[in-house]
């Protein structure tokens, strides 16, 4: 993909992936959620969730699956909120955007 | 990195988490057995392929944690850390180290079982003795040291945990400093004897033994020549 995909919006995609899962969701799954809209490589989408763990937006546990506990992830009140924001934000952003390109003459 | 199966690299990712705190390594590591776990191990080739070396994925973890340590170079993100792990280099010097101390531990036992009777044997045919006097003596000259080094040790002992005994149980405490202060005195005393034995006596039996030794030697040749 020639475009960056910044901390932001990274952060925004990863909340909106696990908020879909209202019984939250696990890391394999998270990753190959985003990977259908981004390029993103595995080594980075870990930091991402442990920071938006630490910033309450995302709360952990252990639920048992096939006989081992699996990490789950679930979206929490203050990280709805900041999804919201983060939504808000991309669809003003993005449809300014798209605005300029649907202008362009070639 | 493709032949690197999934256990070597949790067990290298582990090795290179270790600097971090406690909590950060277990929680990674839990995430990456998971995402192994979940990828089945026909997926594990493709995973492992996904996710890069180790240090690959600890670096991106630790970029949390020292971003005051590493510096912004045109590659990206860099800590000098990621480059070479010091501890490998550690860990090679401490085994060389313990290795060279085993050697002369092993020397030293050696010399002890093996050689020492054979040199007793021959002190104690040299000045008439017998062997078992010999070895009365080479104990009493080892004990003294032993009990020396002992009592200074267990003096020292007495004395620290007899002075803050004091504050617990003040009786209690003056007994044991003051068997402390008795364990340093046989301590000093052995001391001074041990210095006249190690540093006097011995060397002048030894030299005499040499002498002897040179002796028969000298014999010894002068006997071939005839």
């Amino acid at each position: 993909m020639v475009f960056n995909t910044g901390a932001a919006l990274l952060d925004a995609i990863v909340l909106a992936v696990v908020s879909t899962e209202a019984e939250g969701t696990y890391g394999y799954k998270i990753t190959h959620d985003v990977r259908q809209a981004i390029a993103v490589s595995e080594s980075t989408l870990y930091p991402v969730l442990r920071r938006l763990q630490k910033e309450e937006c995302l709360e952990a546990y252990d639920r048992e699956f096939a006989g081992r506990n699996r990490r789950y992830y679930k979206i929490t009140d203050k990280g709805r909120a900041q999804l919201r924001l983060y939504r808000e934000e991309w669809i003003s952003y993005s449809s300014k955007i798209t605005r300029i390109f649907s202008e362009v003459k070639c | 990195m493709l032949s690197m199966k999934r256990d070597e690299f949790l067990s290298e990712l582990e090795r290179l988490l270790s600097g971090l705190p406690q909590q950060e390594q277990e929680e990674t590591m839990q995430y990456y057995r998971d995402y192994f776990d979940d990828a089945g191990p026909e997926h594990e080739t493709e995973a492992l392929r996904e996710l890069g070396s180790p240090r690959k994925v600890a670096a991106a973890v630790m970029v949390q944690f020292e971003e005051e340590d590493g510096e912004f170079t045109e590659k990206g993100f860099a800590n000098p850390r990621w480059e070479e792990p010091p501890k490998e280099v550690i860990v090679v010097e401490d085994r060389e180290e313990r290795q060279r101390k085993w050697i002369k531990i092993g020397i030293a036992a050696f010399f002890v079982l093996f050689i020492l009777p054979g040199i007793l044997r021959i002190i104690g045919k040299l000045f008439g003795f017998s062997l078992n006097f010999a070895l009365a003596v080479v104990v009493l000259l080892i004990g003294i040291g032993v009990c020396t080094v002992v009592s200074m040790i267990a003096g020292v002992a007495g004395v620290v945990v007899g002075f803050f005994l004091l504050f617990w149980m003040p009786m209690r405490g003056l007994m044991v400093l003051g068997l402390g202060f008795t364990l340093l005195g046989i301590g000093f005393l052995g001391n001074v004897l041990s210095m006249r034995f190690y540093g006097k006596w011995l060397p002048a039996l030894l030299h005499a033994a040499s002498e002897q030794v040179g002796k028969l030697s000298r014999k010894r040749r002068g006997g071939a020549e005839e």
